[in-house]
């Protein structure tokens, strides 16, 4: 089934000519057309501006300039920046946004010469966890469609498990990318904070916010990472630490490694049967040779809120662009400047987007910026200053991704504390500025559950390492939901 | 100080909404009072974490910004702006808003 071939298969039959990157487009657009209606992964979908990547491609392979990625179909979460399709970041605010540019990360993925088949469905503005947010309408889990994919990524996840897209890129403020990987049943990398420009990508929490790809395996993330991340000069906060071959490692045992098992994320709050598949997950990687210490992070229980602070402080700065005077929405009835600014805002934002707003707003304001904001800010340090000792000893922390495996549509969303404990065990990684991936490990009640890596400052090596060397011995990345299989 | 319940009342959350240019229509109000409440009761958890030591400088020590060269690039984005927003007006190369000064 060619649907469930890895980048790197693909790319041999690309390169051997068994399947030109046309008619690989085309494949994928049939099984995106067939399937997607039930899905909603997609906002918007240019079967002819793919089909023009594609042609591109095949210039690449017959001048002998192509890369692992040329040719390869990918999502792209709808946040980034695109002069050829539309941006929305899932919101009404951005409908039919046309960009001038293209984000560094859209540049990067189509210089290599990867086609990307449209955008995908998001949390509105990035904001959410299950991805009901979208102005656009729910995204659903392919292995139950009445169930969320996660978010806000939900879309990135949502397609990549039912296999119409190779790959996607998502992006991760406090779990955006790993969440949605666990309860969708694929892998995904949260890089360390800078390794990957964000130049272009629609800014929700500029401190937390990070790119990172989406796809079945941890080989096919390395191939994408080697290509997306690198220093831009257009993102000031991108690092000029050396980008290394993120494939290189993948086949390097792990005799010797250690690998941290923090207490506090084996809690009450976690399923019991979720701590049984981590369980079977430790085994299979004991077998493989590496060694488990038991870590502590005390302050744990402090990111949630510190992150609920921070974030919407940080939003309610970035979205204050969104005034309906240069772009996004203008509400036609207005006659003063003013009943421009707050009808544009009050029609463009959905509700959990204007809640953050007031949130931000208000910890940001005189009087309570020193108990909020710097509070959260004075946190943020200590939790990272707890990984910092925790890598004094152990190379990886293993941990969850999720509490559970997905909720079902509609059962969080008039819940917004409910709905933000479910990031429980991914905002930690990004308050720290850590690289964290998500794998899947097994189903409970036929949905996937995934596993969390988190690696210390630039160490993405050792995750994509240690979760491959897990992928060589196990098939939880190779399993697909049948009822998206092969079109007749 | 220390963070509680009490910072958000009614009163805060429409000055506040007001600076953020957000209105709350009036069968609206309790709803968002109500989510509001709840988290603000979540954040009461920081008040027990002891940030005594922990300076703010602390945090920009491994920050360091990637400065570029000062150089002048010409954008011409005036098609781009014309072709996609109504209310771009291509001959004063402006966007044009509502009347701001009385005449």
């Amino acid at each position: 089934m060619l649907f469930n071939k890895s980048i790197s298969q693909i790319h041999d039959m690309l390169v051997n000519r068994e399947i030109s990157a046309t008619e690989l487009t085309k494949y994928y657009l049939k099984r995106i057309n067939h399937y997607d209606k039930q899905l909603q992964s997609f906002i918007h979908l240019d079967e002819d501006k793919a089909l023009e990547y594609a042609l591109k491609a095949e210039q690449m392979f017959a001048d002998n300039s192509y890369t692992p990625l040329t040719g390869i179909p990918v999502g792209m979460k709808d946040l980034f920046v695109t002069k050829d399709m539309p941006t929305t970041c899932g919101s009404k605010m951005l409908k039919g946004y046309m960009s001038p540019f293209n984000s560094t990360l859209v540049e990067r993925f189509l210089s290599a010469g990867g086609v990307m088949v449209g955008k995908n469905n998001m949390d509105e503005f990035a904001m959410g966890s299950s991805n009901e947010t979208s102005y656009y309408g729910e995204c659903r889990n392919p292995w139950n469609t009445e169930y969320v994919p996660g978010g806000s990524s939900g879309g990135s996840a949502s397609c990549v498990a039912a296999r119409i897209a190779t790959a996607s890129i998502g992006t991760d403020t406090g779990g955006s990318i790993r969440q949605p990987a666990s309860f969708c049943g694929v892998t995904g990398i949260k890089p360390t904070y800078g390794r990957i420009s964000r130049y272009g990508m629609v800014a929700f929490a500029s401190s937390l916010d990070q790119a990172g790809p989406i796809a079945p395996s941890a080989e096919d993330c390395a191939i994408l990472l080697n290509h997306l991340s690198g220093f831009d000069k257009m993102d000031s906060t991108s690092s000029r630490m050396e980008k290394p071959d993120f494939t290189s490692g993948l086949n390097k045992s792990l005799e010797g490694l250690t690998i941290g098992i923090p207490e506090e994320f084996f809690s009450d709050q976690l399923d019991k049967r979720c701590a049984a598949l981590i369980d079977e997950a430790k085994k299979e990687l004991t077998a493989l040779g590496a060694q488990f210490r038991s870590i502590h992070l005390p302050n744990l229980k402090y990111s949630v809120a510190t992150y609920y602070v921070i974030a919407p402080c940080e939003a309610s700065s970035n979205l204050s662009r969104f005034d309906g005077v240069r772009y996004g929405h203008r509400s036609e009835q207005s006659e003063t400047l003013e009943e421009m600014y707050v009808n544009s805002r009050t029609e463009g934002f959905g509700e959990e987007v204007k809640r953050r707003i007031i949130v931000g707003t208000f910890a940001l304001s005189s009087g309570y910026y020193d108990d909020y904001y710097q509070k959260a800010q004075k946190i943020r340090q200590v939790i990272r200053n707890d990984y910092l000792t925790a890598f004094r000893d152990v190379d990886v922390i293993l941990c969850p991704s999720t509490p559970g495996t997905a909720f079902k549509i509609g059962e969080k969303i008039d819940d917004p504390i409910s709905m933000y404990l479910a990031d429980i065990f991914t905002i930690s990684a990004n308050l720290a500025g850590l690289p964290a991936l998500s794998m899947p490990i097994g189903f409970i009640d036929e949905l996937p559950y995934g596993l969390q890596l988190v690696g210390d400052r630039f160490c993405e090596k050792q995750l994509l390492q240690v979760a491959h060397q897990y992928q060589q011995v196990t098939q939880w990345h190779n399993k697909h939901p049948e009822e998206f299989g092969e079109i007749a | 100080m220390s963070i509680s319940n009490n910072d958000i009342s009614q009163k805060i959350i429409d000055e506040t909404a007001a600076l953020a240019k957000i209105k709350i229509d009036d069968d609206e109000r309790l709803a968002v009072k109500d989510k509001l409440d709840r988290i603000f009761t979540l954040y009461q958890v920081m008040n027990d974490c002891d940030t005594n030591s922990v300076s703010l400088v602390d945090l920009q020590v491994n920050l360091i910004s990637q400065l570029r060269e000062d150089t002048v690039t010409e954008h011409d984005e005036t098609s781009h702006l014309a072709e996609n927003f109504k209310s771009f007006n291509a001959e004063t190369n402006m966007f044009e808003v509502p009347k701001v000064i009385e005449e």
